[in-house]
C-alpha cells in the first residue's frame, strides 16, 4: 500500500498549520528584542499585565467569533449585544434597584436572545449571516442607546467595581476572567464532540447533513453561546471601567476577526483554533504596545496589523496551493 | 444460492416535471459485488438516494433481510446497516483521518468529552482491517485523492455496513490507485458486505462484479451474471432506444480554420482536434471524460500546460479569455445560469454583455441600439418573451439557452463552442436549437458541441470526437456513427 502523506515540513507549513505555536514563538522574539531594547519601559511586569487588560475586554468576542467563523458563519452584531449587555445590566442596577447578580443574568438572558434571534435568521430564515448580524446588530444597537440615557456609571453595589478592579497578585481580575474562559473555550472546542460538530458544518456542510448532524440546530446553539459572550465580555468592561456607555462597541468585531483570522481561522469555516485565535489576539495587543513604547505614530498602527492580517492569509492561500 | 440482504420492489420516484425511476427492483445477496450501469440520467443516483434516506420513494417498498424497512434519513439507513460512498468528497481537510472517518460519532465520555485513545485505537483497527496503513492522526489534506477515497469509504464502513454502495468511486483516482481500491472490495466481499457499484466504467465492471443490472431512463432493463455477458450486451442495453431527432443536412468543409495539437493540462493529454470552415463538431463522452476541460482550456478559461493551437493556419496563444473571444471564439457554457446568464437582468441586457464595445458610442452605451440588436435577435430565434425588458429569470429554460446563444450572435465568432447546450431544454426548443446551430454554420461559422445527449450528438455532428478519461479515443463522421460505436469509446472499451 502506497502511503502519500508526505510531511510537508516547510517552514510555511509550519506557520499555517502550528499557528497557535509559531505566534507564540514569534510574540516570545518579539517580546524579548523589545525587552532588551527598553528594559524599564517594555520589559517589566506592569507593562505585561497591562497589556493582557487590555487585550481582555475584548477576548470574549474573539472567541465568539471563533466558534461562529468555523462553522462558516459570522457575527457582525457582537458589538452590540456587548454594549446592550453592558447598558441593560448597568440600567437594571441604577434605575431598577436590581440586585447586582440578577442584573446580570437577566442582561445575559437577552444577549443569547438576541443570539437566538440572530440564529433563526441565519438558520432558518437562510439569510446570508454577514447581512443579517448586520441588520440585527444596527437593532440591538439602537436598543441599547436607548436604554444608555447618557450612559451608567457609579453603580450601587460596590462589589460590581470590585470584580472588575481588583488585583490578585498584581494581576486584574479582568485577566483572570480571559484566562478562564480560553482554557474553557480551548478545551470544548478541542475536544468535546459537539463543538467538533462545527468543522464539518464549516468545511462542507452538505456532507455534515448527511453525516447526520441537525446543522440549523447547531447553529442556533452556536449564535446563542456568541450572544451570551458578547454580554459576559460587555459586563466584564463594565466592572472594569466602572462605566456602561455606547460606543466601547464600536468595530470590535471586527478587530476580533482580525484577531481569528492573523490567529489561523478560516474565513471560509472549517478550519482554526479557539488558542490560534488568542494568539492572534495577543500577537496584535504585544505589537501594539511595543509600537506604542518604540514612540511609532499611534497613526500607522492601523496599516501595521492590515500588513499583518493580510501576509497571514498570503501564507494560507500559498500553503493549501501546494497541498493541492 | 447466497443469501438476499436487500430487495428492491417497484420503486417509482417523481420529481416535478420527471418520473426519475419507474417501479424498478433491484437485488442484492450477501457478498456480491453488483455493478449498477445506465446513461446519464438513467435513474441510478435516485435509487441510491432512496436506500440512503435522500428521497423517500413515492410507491413500492425496500425489504432488508426480508423485513419492510422505512428509511426516513440518513441516520436511519446508517442504522439499518445501509452505507453509501458519494462522488464528492465529504472529508474536512483540517482534520485528521480518525476524525474523519468517525464525523460527529467520535467515541465521548461524559459532557461529550472525546476519548481520543478510544477513537485512535478504533480508527488503527479498522484502518488495518481494510489493509489501509496511514497513521490515524495525520491530516486528511496531505493524502493524494485516492488515499482520500480510501478515507471516505473506511468512514462509510465504520458503521459496519451489511450494504455498501459506491457511487463512481474510480471517478477521480488514477488507473494504478484502482487496483488499490479493488483489492479492498475483493476483502470486504469475502467479509460477507454486500456492494452496490456505480461506475460508468464498463472495463471495470468486468474485473470486479458478480452481477450487473442495467437501468434506462427510469426502468430496469436487465440483470445478468457477469460470465454470462460481454460488453456488447451492456452496451446495447444500456443504449436500446430509438433515435428521435431526424439528422439535419450537412455541408462539405474544406477549409480547416482550427487546429489544436497536443494539448495537455492536469484534466487531460494529447489532444489532437481540427474542425473545418461551417463544420459541427461534437465531442461525446460521458460525465468526468474532460470534454468541458478541454474546451475551457482552449477558450483560455483553465491553464493549458503544454499544446498548439492553430487558426486559420495560424499559431496563437491563448492564455486568457480576452485572447480567445480576440480570435474569433466563442463559448456558451454547460451551466447557463453560473457562467453564462445574468438572471436578474433585462433579455436586451444579456444580449448586449459580451459586445458592449461594438454597442456603444464613444464612451457611453447606445442603448437605442442595444435595444434594436436584442429585437432583432429575439425575432431571428424566436426567443419567448413578453418584451427584451424582461428579466431572464422568468424565462423558460430554452429561451434562456437563446438569449446565450443571441449574446454569442451578437459577438460573431468564428467558432463557437457550445457545451450541453439542450441541457434542461424541452424538445421543441431542442430542435429549433439545432436548427439555428445550423442556420449560423451556413455563414460560415464552425460550432464544437460537447454534448452527453447521444441522439443529440448523432443528429446535429458532420464529425464527432469521443473522449475517454482525459484522451481523444476515437474520431467517427456524422455519418458512421451509431450509438453503439460512440458507446463503446466512451465506455473505454474501444481504443
Amino acid at each position: 500500500m502506497i502511503n502519500k502523506a508526505e510531511k510537508k515540513s516547510s517552514f510555511l507549513s509550519f506557520i499555517s498549520t502550528q499557528r497557535a505555536l509559531a505566534l507564540f514563538i514569534l510574540i516570545t522574539i518579539i517580546s524579548l528584542l523589545f525587552s532588551f531594547v527598553f528594559p524599564t519601559t517594555f520589559g517589566t511586569f506592569s507593562n505585561f499585565s497591562i497589556i493582557l487588560l487590555n487585550m481582555s475586554s475584548e477576548i470574549m468576542i474573539v472567541i465568539a467569533i471563533t466558534i461562529v467563523l468555523i462553522q462558516g458563519e459570522i457575527d457582525l452584531s457582537l458589538g452590540s449585544n456587548m454594549v446592550l449587555g453592558a447598558i441593560l445590566c448597568g440600567r437594571l442596577m441604577i434605575v431598577n434597584d436590581l440586585p447586582m447578580i440578577f442584573a446580570i443574568i437577566i442582561s445575559l438572558i437577552v444577549c443569547m436572545a438576541c443570539g437566538f434571534i440572530n440564529g433563526l435568521i441565519v438558520a432558518k430564515l437562510n439569510v446570508v449571516s454577514f447581512i443579517g448580524t448586520l441588520a440585527t446588530g444596527m437593532i440591538f444597537l439602537g436598543f441599547a442607546v436607548i436604554l444608555s440615557g447618557t450612559g451608567w456609571t457609579d453603580f450601587p453595589d460596590k462589589l460590581f467595581k470590585a470584580l472588575g478592579q481588583t488585583k490578585i497578585m498584581g494581576i486584574q481580575m479582568p485577566v483572570i476572567y480571559m484566562i478562564v474562559a480560553l482554557i474553557i473555550f480551548a478545551f470544548l472546542v478541542s475536544s468535546t464532540r459537539y463543538f467538533r460538530q462545527y468543522y464539518y458544518i464549516g468545511a462542507n456542510q452538505k456532507a455534515a447533513k448527511l453525516s447526520g448532524i441537525n446543522i440549523s440546530k447547531v447553529k442556533i446553539t452556536t449564535f446563542v453561546i456568541a450572544g451570551c459572550l458578547a454580554g459576559i465580555g460587555g459586563i466584564i468592561t463594565a466592572m472594569r471601567f466602572n462605566t456602561a456607555i455606547p460606543n466601547v462597541g464600536a468595530g470590535v468585531e471586527l478587530r476580533a476577526v482580525t484577531a481569528a483570522v492573523i490567529g489561523g481561522v478560516s474565513f471560509a469555516g472549517g478550519s482554526g483554533t479557539v488558542a490560534g485565535a488568542a494568539m492572534g489576539a495577543l500577537f496584535i495587543a504585544v505589537l501594539s504596545n511595543a509600537l506604542t513604547i518604540a514612540k511609532l505614530p499611534p497613526d500607522l498602527q492601523p496599516s501595521i496589523t492590515g500588513v499583518i492580517l493580510i501576509t497571514a492569509i498570503i501564507i494560507d492561500i500559498i500553503v493549501t496551493k501546494k497541498n493541492k | 444460492m447466497s443469501k438476499l440482504v436487500l430487495s428492491v420492489k417497484g420503486i417509482t420516484k417523481d420529481f416535478p416535471g420527471v418520473r426519475a425511476l419507474k417501479g424498478v427492483d433491484f437485488d442484492l445477496n450477501e457478498g456480491e459485488i453488483h455493478a449498477l450501469c445506465g446513461e446519464n440520467g438513467a435513474g441510478k443516483s435516485t435509487l441510491m438516494h432512496i436506500l440512503a434516506g435522500v428521497f423517500k420513494q413515492d410507491v413500492g417498498e425496500i425489504l432488508l433481510n426480508g423485513e419492510k424497512v422505512s428509511i426516513a434519513n440518513q441516520k436511519n439507513a446508517n442504522e439499518l446497516g445501509i452505507s453509501i460512498v458519494y462522488q464528492e468528497r465529504s472529508l474536512v481537510g483540517s482534520l485528521n483521518v480518525a476524525e474523519n472517518i468517525f464525523a460527529a460519532r467520535q467515541p465521548v465520555g461524559a459532557f461529550s468529552v472525546i476519548k481520543w485513545k478510544k477513537l485512535y485505537d478504533d480508527t488503527t483497527e479498522l484502518l488495518l482491517k481494510l489493509g489501509i496503513h496511514i497513521d490515524p492522526k495525520a491530516i486528511v489534506d496531505q493524502f493524494s485523492p485516492a488515499m482520500q477515497q480510501m478515507i471516505e469509504i473506511a468512514k462509510a464502513l465504520s458503521l459496519n455496513p451489511q450494504v455498501l454502495i459506491l457511487d463512481e468511486p474510480t471517478a477521480t483516482i488514477t488507473e494504478k490507485e484502482v487496483g488499490l481500491l479493488f483489492s479492498l472490495l475483493r476483502k470486504l466481499k469475502e467479509q460477507g458486505t454486500a456492494i452496490i457499484y456505480i461506475s460508468h466504467r464498463l472495463a471495470e465492471i468486468f474485473q470486479i462484479a458478480d452481477r450487473v443490472t442495467v437501468f434506462k431512463d427510469g426502468e430496469h432493463i436487465a440483470t445478468e451474471e457477469v460470465i454470462n455477458i460481454d460488453n456488447e450486451w451492456i452496451v446495447n442495453k444500456m443504449v436500446g432506444r430509438e433515435l428521435y431527432f431526424n439528422r439535419v443536412e450537412k455541408l462539405s468543409h474544406d477549409e480547416i480554420i482550427l487546429e489544436c495539437i497536443g494539448l495537455n493540462s492536469s484534466k487531460f493529454k494529447d489532444i489532437n482536434f481540427k474542425v473545418g470552415k461551417g463544420e459541427i463538431v461534437s465531442f461525446a463522452g460521458l460525465a468526468g471524460a474532460g470534454r468541458t476541460e478541454v474546451m475551457r482550456g482552449l477558450f483560455g478559461a483553465d491553464k493549458v500546460s503544454s499544446g498548439e493551437v492553430f487558426i486559420n493556419g495560424k499559431k496563437v496563444r491563448i492564455r486568457h479569455v480576452n485572447d480567445a473571444i480576440k480570435n474569433g471564439i466563442g463559448y456558451l457554457p454547460e451551466d447557463r445560469k453560473d457562467h453564462g446568464l445574468f438572471l436578474e437582468m433585462a433579455v436586451s441586457t444579456n444580449i448586449a454583455s459580451a459586445s458592449l464595445k461594438k454597442l456603444s458610442k464613444g464612451m457611453n452605451i447606445d442603448n437605442k441600439l442595444i435595444n434594436k440588436t436584442s429585437e432583432t435577435y429575439r425575432k431571428k430565434l424566436n426567443i419567448i418573451t413578453p418584451s427584451i425588458h424582461q428579466k431572464v429569470v422568468n424565462l423558460s429554460g430554452g429561451n434562456q439557452q437563446k438569449v446565450v446563444l443571441a449574446k454569442w450572435l451578437v459577438v460573431n465568432p468564428k467558432i463557437m463552442i457550445v457545451d450541453e447546450p439542450t441541457r434542461g431544454v424541452d424538445i421543441g426548443a431542442k430542435a429549433e436549437i439545432y436548427q439555428i446551430l445550423r442556420e449560423l454554420t451556413k455563414e460560415g461559422t464552425s460550432i464544437i458541441v460537447v454534448s452527453s445527449d447521444l441522439p443529440e450528438v448523432l443528429a446535429i455532428s458532420d464529425r464527432i470526437y469521443i473522449m475517454h478519461n482525459g484522451e481523444i479515443k476515437g474520431e467517427l463522421s456524422g455519418d458512421e456513427a451509431t450509438e453503439q460505436l460512440v458507446m463503446k469509446y466512451a465506455s473505454g472499451i474501444m481504443n
